[in-house]
Order: C-alpha cells, then structure tokens, then sequence
C-alpha cells in the first residue's frame, strides 16, 4: 500500500516475526496494546489443543499397526513334544480334551478355541519345551518390529541360521520364532 | 507466545517420513498446538477446531509426496487452511441461521467460560471487525507463522500480507481507542 509508510509497514512486521512482548517496544504506543492484548487472549488455555485430543490423535497417527497389543491377536496353538504321543493321546482325551486329528504320530486336541498339539519328541535347540505359538494378522510387520526392538528371529528348522524373514511351512503357515530369556520357545504366525 | 521453532531437520524428516510416516511425529508435535489454535480462532468451536486439525494431519500424511521442499509450516497451514474453509462453507449450508457472536462453545467448562469470557470474547469481537483477508493474515500471524509464510499458505506475495497485517492492526487501534474514548468498539 503506497499511502502506508513502508517503515511502519516493515516495523510491525518486524515486531510480528518476534511475537514476543519485547518485540512490541518497537512499535507505537497504540499498536503495543493490541498486539498484547491479542497475545494473551491466543495464550487462553481454551485456544489450546485437550490433551485427551492430542494424545488420542497421536495415537490414531502413529500408533496403528505398532502397537504390541494390535499385532497380537491371541493364542494359536501350543505344541508340546512327547516321548510316547499314543501314550499322550489317550492321556489328553482322559483329561477331557476334545479330540480333533491326528497322523504321523502327531495329535491335535481342541481346548476351546485353541489347538494342544502332540508332536514327537526331538532334540532341536530348545529341547522339549513346549512351543508357544501366537496368532498375528501381519507377521511380515511384527518381523520387522522385533528385529527393530533387537530381537533375533529364529526357525528351529534351520539351527543356526539368521533368518531374514518369517519362514513358510510345507503347510502353509508363515511364521517365525523367538526364545526368551529362559528358553522358551515362542512361534508367532500368521492368521 | 514465542514463535514456532524452525528446525533445520524438518525438510530431512519430510523426506524420511515418505517411507516411513513415523518420521513425520516429530513435526506434528511442533505444529498440532499451532495448527488447532489456527482453526479454533477461525471456526470458534473446540470440536470443529478439532475435526479440522486431525484432518489436517491426516490430509498432510496422505500428501507427504507432494511436499516439494519450502516451509514445512506454510505446507502446513495451507492444507489447514483450506480445510476450514470447506468446514465453514459446510457448516453454512448445514445452518441457515449460524450467527457466531459469542465464542462460548470454545471453552471446555462453566468455570473456564467464566474466566476466558472476557478475553476471548474481546479476541472473537476484535476479528470480526476485520476484512475476511485481515482476518486471515492475523489469526496466521498469531499462529506463529512470518509473512513470508503466510504468503506460501495463502498464495499471497509477502509484500500483500505485510499490507494486509498492517491494515489489520491500524483497525484494530482505531477500535480500540473507539473502545477507550466510549465509542463502544473492541
């Protein structure tokens, strides 16, 4: 605007890049007091976002898929390994498990709506520890977060080797494992 | 209210954010106190306010492609920006008889409405004495954004919106010594 002074002009704008109380010592008197006073009234705790809103909108984000609790969905099954699984088998259905198949000398049980499985011994890494396996709707994604959070994935069927992402099985089933602290055997897969 | 922090890592975390959007955290915890004080002075409703700066966000993640480099703040406002324009112009079809005189639905209590109503009803009465364009400009300048951003976000050259902030104020002290000398103004 020609019919503004371009000083004034440039002063207030100078004073507006501070936005700060000092900052208004450069300009009038009367432009002092308006620019404070619309300071304060901005500064209104009701001109600031909940923080009920910020976090739950942080959340809605960033948080999806990343969650821990998200990416596991439940229980799957759990394998135990047995000296004897005939010996096994009638001992489960006396326990009152619910018989559902069986071949090859393995035996799988309903206990609700999860699966107990018979699986004859063997002499991996783990021993004969029972393998716990979790239910996941993304296993690819959870891979990733674990080797982020500096876990090793691991497949008992490749001792010794460092797996770059979960494994499939003849089966179908695309899984990978991890061993906590104390040994146990934990199988996240996919379903 | 101090300026907003311009990182020198922001264009970085712009580029990271494209291939993973967790990147793009930090920037939204610099600007959502901006952005929602932005919308709830121009839409003056907290839940509005709200809805306008999560979709911002939202809107803002879905377009981390089109950012090509520049003021990550003036990209910012100018999705908000444009977002409170399509809520105004729903909530004017959606309400034939919207009159916002007074700001109360902003505060989140009686009590708090109690002791903001005097400042946020002088801010509310001060703005709407302005041009719609003064308006703009102001409620930016407040957010913490310089005219030189201001001018990205609204497509405006920086000498416009230095004109238009002057305008604003020199109306704003013409109110205000009305106000003094009991003329009734802001």
């Amino acid at each position: 605007m020609s019919s503004e002074p371009r000083r004034d002009i440039e002063r207030l704008d100078a004073a507006l890049d501070a936005l700060s109380p000092d900052s208004l010592e450069s300009v009038d008197v009367a432009a002092s007091r308006v620019l404070r006073r619309l300071l304060t009234a901005m500064a209104l705790d009701v001109l600031q976002p909940a923080d009920t809103f910020r976090s739950e909108l942080r959340r809605d984000l960033f948080g999806l898929g990343k969650d821990k609790s998200t990416m596991l969905s439940g229980l799957h099954h759990v394998v135990l390994f047995c000296a004897d699984t005939e010996r096994s088998r009638e001992w489960y259905a006396r326990a009152g498990f619910e018989y559902n198949r069986g071949y090859g000398g393995m035996h799988w049980f309903n206990a609700g709506p999860h699966e107990f499985m018979l699986h004859p011994a063997e002499q991996g890494p783990s021993g004969n520890a029972p393998h716990i396996h979790v239910a996941t709707p993304d296993v690819d994604a959870l891979f990733e977060q674990v080797t982020t959070a500096g876990l090793q994935p691991l497949d008992h069927q490749q001792p010794g080797v460092v797996i770059n992402g979960p494994v499939t099985r003849p089966w179908g089933d695309r899984e990978f494992e991890l061993e906590d602290p104390d040994g146990h055997r934990i199988v996240v897969t996919q379903s | 209210m101090q300026p907003l922090e311009r990182g020198g890592d922001e264009s970085r975390l712009m580029q990271a954010a494209r291939a993973d959007p967790d990147q793009f955290a930090p920037i939204f915890e610099r600007y959502v106190g901006p952005l929602y004080r932005y919308c709830a002075v121009r839409l003056w409703s907290r839940e509005q306010a709200e809805d306008a700066t999560s979709q911002t966000f939202v809107k803002a993640l879905a377009a981390l492609d089109s950012y090509r480099g520049g003021s990550v703040p003036a990209w910012l406002f100018a999705i908000a920006r444009t977002t409170v324009i399509d809520i105004q112009r729903r909530r004017q079809r959606e309400l034939t008889e919207y009159a916002p005189s007074v700001p109360v639905e902003i505060a989140p209590s009686p009590e708090a409405a109690l002791m903001a109503a005097e400042d946020a009803r002088w801010l509310h009465a001060a703005l709407t004495t302005l041009t719609a364009d003064q308006q703009e400009v102001l409620t930016l300048r407040l957010a913490g954004l310089n005219a030189v951003e201001i001018a990205a976000a609204t497509g405006r050259t920086p000498g416009a919106v230095r004109a238009l902030q002057f305008r604003a104020v020199a109306e704003l002290k013409r109110r205000h010594a009305m106000s003094d000398g009991g003329g009734g103004g802001v």
